[in-house]
């Protein structure tokens, strides 16, 4: 019997791809749709008011601070590559700078360090193998949505407030990370590749 | 359920008893009165001659000085600078109406508190609300609309009234509850 090797050119890869890829244009365009339609919805729609209206303390609006990094868990889904995941949240950054957030130019530096710190997350999450469960997402989700309270409570020099304020804001971001960033992420990402849009990898 | 979710149930669990508790505990902390009317403001402090609760209509009414559609421009922490269009009522004015005061102004500070915990980093001269009675307000209108989210009420101070070193963002305090005078 006559046995023929297989080449494994007709196949695609699937599960965590653990080499680099190169970006493709999908890849760009999927980062401009998603960090642009992102800045509009995080800068103008007030989600705040969905926790103002029931949650009496100051720094409780973290609880819903999840959406500015929701995009870049979208954009992960649909693209597997971290890069994509800082350009989608610079593009996001870009936008909210130019339709005047008050932080200014700084904005972009945070929706940087979000991407970053979101992207980092996945990658630890990997590494412990929980690249694909929901678990994994939102951890990563968590980590990514961490980064703001502390920054803008820091810069703002909030010194004066009370501890267990500055304490539940931070907790109140790392919840709204793992269930808005990273569950809700998941689940947008999961709809998303269902109804047909391409992935790219 | 299985080990791996047991723990997920646990660690959950955890956090919100955790952000429970600190809930109560900053409430009974700072001392916030979840009951007290949103649509009232307290002037009290060892300044004042006795605490005094008014609402919003009282505030709107003639009796005092009306702050209509002024600028206002405000700094925040970074530097950046933004303008705010409020209308509302000169805190001077109230003040001065009520003859609240039980010192000389310039011997007196005020400190602005939020419903929801926050507080202005540190008392002002009240000589400021004296000497600039238009740029320091108590506004309950922004762009000519009801204040919603940051209000009924928020204190609106304008930056150049600020002392050296103070921004106005930090000074313009939403959901105002307390004036304490001191």
């Amino acid at each position: 019997m006559e046995i023929q090797e297989k080449s494994n050119e007709g196949y695609r890869e699937t599960g965590y791809i653990s080499e680099k890829k190169k970006m493709t244009n999908l890849d760009y365009i999927y980062s401009a749709i998603i960090g642009v339609l992102g800045g509009i919805i995080s800068s103008l729609i007030p989600f705040s008011l969905l926790i103002k209206v029931w949650y009496p303390l100051t720094g409780g609006t973290q609880l819903v601070s999840g959406h500015h990094v929701i995009w870049g868990t979208i954009v992960y889904g649909l693209t597997k590559k971290k890069k994509d995941i800082i350009l989608t949240m610079v593009t996001k950054g870009i936008m909210e700078f130019l339709l005047g957030d008050p932080w200014g130019l700084l904005i972009v530096l945070v929706n940087f360090m979000e991407g970053t710190l979101l992207a980092g997350g996945f990658q630890i999450m990997e590494k412990l193998g929980e690249g694909e469960t929901k678990l994994g997402w939102s951890l990563a989700g968590g980590i990514g949505n961490f980064f703001q309270a502390p920054f803008f409570w820091i810069i703002n020099q909030r010194w004066y407030l009370h501890w267990s304020l500055w304490a539940l804001a931070f907790i109140f971001a790392f919840i709204s990370g793992v269930l808005i960033t990273g569950l809700l992420g998941k689940i947008i990402k999961d709809s998303l590749i269902k109804v047909g849009v391409p992935i790219t990898y | 359920m299985n080990r791996r979710n047991f723990y997920i149930v646990v660690a959950s669990i955890c956090i919100a008893l955790t952000a429970f508790w600190l809930t109560i505990y900053a409430v009974i902390s700072l001392d916030i009165n979840l009951f007290q009317d949103p649509n009232t403001i307290k002037i009290n402090g060892s300044g004042v001659k006795g605490e005094i609760t008014i609402n919003l209509n009282e505030l709107k009414s003639s009796k005092y000085v009306q702050i209509i559609d002024q600028k206002f421009f405000i700094e925040n922490s970074v530097g950046n600078s933004y303008e705010k269009v409020y209308s509302g009522v000169s805190l001077w004015s109230l003040l001065e109406v009520e003859n609240l005061l039980n010192d000389d102004p310039n011997d007196l500070t005020f400190l602005l508190w939020g419903r929801d915990g926050y507080r202005s980093p540190q008392p002002l001269n009240l000589s400021i609300a004296k000497n600039y009675p238009t740029l320091v307000i108590i506004a309950y209108m922004e762009d000519s609309y009801p204040l919603f989210g940051d209000g009924p009420l928020r204190s609106a101070l304008n930056q150049s009234v600020m002392p050296i070193g103070e921004v106005s963002s930090q000074y313009s305090v939403q959901q105002l509850a307390i004036i304490e005078i001191t």
